[in-house]
């Protein structure tokens, strides 16, 4: 890889593993623009880079990480190359150790990679105590063969358990460790090193997981939902108009109008289609499990209720809760809170979703037009999934749409089997940081995708 | 200007934006001078006030062209855009017709260049000289618009049923900008050569300031950057102070024969900065005029003793 074509082919294959989508037309407008520009002066090179390549702010972290692991003098790229190696090694040999530790009366066990990767990451006190069960079971009395696959279930669910316990930090980690490597050192120690790196940039309050947001950050963070919130309203004002943005020709005002010259139609008057505001309807989850995200579920409610107009909010753990009138009455964002918190008896309790859309159905039937979006706020662990998903079925043809927030990161959806069967009903957003958030906003959310 | 724009470099629109007062670094120029010179739509994100528009506003005046606007707003179709029929006028030619038997009326008549109403992206198409067309607030119109809209920058043609294809004279300095309101279409995005505006840093807001008001004093300029700067990353604001925000608070500030700020001033001027109720009730809860003129003075004082430091080691 020595040539200035190869490296940008090399870099812009980096940039795409990192999650930047570009087009083979911006790979040629990038070659061109080097001829333009003196290929020496870095800044120049950087920017002329980056304008043809990144077309998202939000990319320009990815950017910048990759371009100042890549572009580097050769004694640089050199040592990185050393570490990029050592590290493969030590994963390789923390592969085998899984391998040898993992075994069953010195059988490999059958477990899938992604648990392999949970078990590597596991504290040493944690894997010596599954190693003990194995070397237990293995040389208990009367264990015959045949009992390797109980052994392989009981461990498959301690390590999902651990799964379900990592962080999202952890798991994006996990996320890059499987990512597709290029085959290409070169190339893949700068993909594991950015990735590595995170892609903040902006505001940290965006990118920070809402279960670890700190108290003294509620008002920062109720202050950039309301921001996001009125976008809302801008945007789905605007999708709501009806087809044919074409101004017609009023014929009756326009007749009447030109009686005066005579019917010559010089003064012509035009109508335009009425623009239809939605009822927004937003169900949130406030048990147990959700207990850890109440600092960003409470705000969203807060600052949506208060920017929002023809908006109507719930809350749900066993049953459900309109709790519209909290938001309505008051302005300061602790004091509804309190009261929220004191007087609501579904704080914390279990989850059932079905019970909750079935009275929202019942009770509350004038709320589900056609004009309704419908958010659900949830991390899709609730009692009932199928009778949900039948729920759900049925208020999809009621509403405009069903759109549902989901507070676990995506990594983890295919460990809640619910999750497939409600989304065949819903468009399903990973949303647990305010950037979640800020991009879910930002999109065309009355059309059907 | 064709020949003009052919024949600059990179450094000659460097020293034209410096001649115009447009305060830029190199990624800037870099980013312009590649949109023209690769003859492609050069889209501007970032949040108001930081000086998008303004960017084709030096454009126009440093090629001596027109600067065709096309303000964009909820609703805007194609009649606004690209052209219309001057129905009004065409009904009294017909009407005159009429009246006046030795005049025969064709439907070429009235279909002809004489009563099609220009709007900015046909004018642009049809100007003369490269002209410099600015799409301001992009993300402020709907979907199918920016679809129609990508088309038109692709070839630079359009095809007026009654008239023909229209095809550029010469291709336009198209300029893009947007709020990030709303997401843009990767098929518009993949067009376009893309730069990204943010606030400017403490040093750039000096240069902004002392550039475009001369009579600011260094210490003031220094002082005013800074408490912007501080509000920008200290306080939770719906609308954050934008360069144009800071340069009317500073002509304001000259206007009161102030050299310094002091927290009396602060508190009298702060409507200039900040415009929204929220804003203000959370500078006088969370910051207010005292802590801020603090803040400034302990930067600022921290700014002088590493200067020093570094005057001290390199003597």
């Amino acid at each position: 890889m020595h040539s200035l074509a190869d490296n940008i082919v090399g870099f812009i294959q980096i940039l795409r593993q990192l999650g930047v989508r570009i087009s083979t037309a911006e790979t040629i407008d990038a070659v061109d623009s080097l001829t333009l520009i003196d290929s020496f002066d870095q800044a120049e090179f950087k920017a002329a880079l980056k304008s043809t390549l990144i077309k998202h702010a939000e990319d320009q972290a990815a950017f910048n990480h990759a371009f100042n692991l890549f572009f580097v003098p050769p004694e640089a790229k050199q040592e990185q190359q050393t570490a990029w190696e050592s590290k493969q090694q030590l994963d390789l040999e923390q592969s085998l150790q899984a391998d040898e530790e993992l075994v069953f009366q010195g059988r490999p066990l059958e477990i899938s990679d992604d648990l392999k990767d949970v078990y590597k990451m596991l504290p040493e006190k944690e894997k010596q105590r599954l190693q003990e069960f194995l070397e237990k079971t293995s040389t208990g009395k009367n264990v015959k063969e045949s009992f390797q696959p109980v052994v392989e279930n009981l461990l498959k669910s301690s390590l999902s358990f651990w799964q379900r316990q990592l962080s999202a930090e952890d798991l994006a980690q996990l996320a890059a460790a499987r990512r597709q490597l290029l085959g290409h050192d070169e190339l893949d120690h700068v993909v594991d090193s950015a990735a590595g790196l995170g892609g903040t940039g902006g505001n940290p309050l965006l990118y920070k997981n809402m279960q670890e947001i700190a108290e003294q950050e509620i008002p920062q963070v109720t202050a950039l939902i309301k921001r996001l919130a009125s976008r809302l309203t801008t945007r789905i004002s605007r999708r709501f108009r009806m087809t044919g943005r074409r101004k017609l020709i009023d014929i009756r005002k326009s007749i009447r109008r030109n009686m005066r010259y005579g019917g010559i139609m010089i003064s012509l008057k035009y109508k335009t289609k009425k623009i239809h505001k939605p009822n927004i309807v937003i169900v949130c989850d406030v048990s147990a499990s959700m207990t850890k995200y109440v600092r960003f579920t409470l705000p969203l409610l807060f600052g949506l209720s208060s920017v929002v107009k023809n908006i109507e909010s719930f809350i749900f753990a066993t049953d459900l809760e309109r709790v519209t009138d909290y938001f309505r009455h008051s302005n300061d964002f602790a004091q509804v809170t309190e009261e929220l918190i004191t007087n609501s008896a579904q704080m914390g309790q279990g989850t059932n979703l079905f019970i909750a859309l079935s009275r929202l159905e019942e009770q509350h039937r004038q709320l589900l037009t056609p004009s309704t979006l419908l958010f659900i706020i949830s991390d899709a662990n609730t009692l009932a999934p199928q009778e949900t998903a039948g729920q759900l079925s049925i208020m999809s043809k009621k509403v405009k749409r069903i759109l549902w927030l989901n507070t676990q990161p995506k990594e983890r959806w295919p460990q809640t089997s619910a999750i497939s069967s409600f989304s065949a009903y819903c468009a399903m957003f990973e949303c647990y940081s305010l950037a979640h958030l800020t991009k879910i906003l930002s999109l065309n959310l009355t059309r059907q995708s | 200007m064709n020949k003009q724009l052919q024949n600059f470099t990179a450094d000659q629109l460097k020293d034209a934006f410096e001649a115009q007062g447009y305060i830029s670094d190199k990624e800037l120029l870099t980013t312009v001078y590649l949109a023209i010179k690769l003859e492609k739509p050069l889209l501007i994100e970032g949040a108001p006030g930081v000086g998008k528009t303004e960017i084709a506003k030096v454009l126009s005046n440093i090629f001596n062209t027109e600067l065709i606007r096309l303000q964009c707003y909820e609703g805007l179709d194609e009649n606004k855009a690209l052209y219309e029929w001057n129905y009004q006028r065409q009904l009294i030619k017909i009407q005159m017709s009429r009246e006046n038997a030795s005049q025969k009326l064709t439907e070429y008549d009235v279909f002809s260049p004489e009563y099609l109403l220009e709007r900015p992206l046909l004018k642009a198409i049809r100007a003369e000289k490269r002209a410099v067309l600015l799409i301001d607030e992009i993300d402020k119109t709907d979907e199918e618009f920016e679809a129609f809209l990508f088309e038109i920058l692709s070839d630079f043609q359009i095809s007026i049923p009654e008239l023909g294809t229209v095809t550029a004279n010469h291709i336009p300095i198209v300029i893009l900008t947007s709020n990030h309101d709303r997401e843009l279409s990767e098929g518009l995005r993949r067009r376009c050569v893309y730069l990204y505006i943010d606030y400017p840093s403490i040093e750039k807001e000096i240069n902004i300031i002392r550039t475009k008001i001369p009579e600011a004093t260094e210490k003031l300029a220094i002082q005013i950057a800074t408490a912007v700067n501080h509000l920008r990353h200290n306080l939770t604001l719906n609308k954050q102070p934008s360069i144009a925000e800071t340069l009317d608070w500073t002509r304001a500030l000259i206007a009161m024969h102030a050299d310094h700020l002091d927290p009396a001033l602060v508190k009298q001027t702060m409507g200039l900065l900040l415009k929204n109720r929220d804003d203000l009730l959370a500078f006088q809860k969370d910051l207010g005029a005292d802590k801020l003129c603090g803040a400034v003075k302990q930067t600022n004082h921290h700014q002088a003793c590493n200067c020093h430091g570094a005057a001290s080691d390199k003597g």
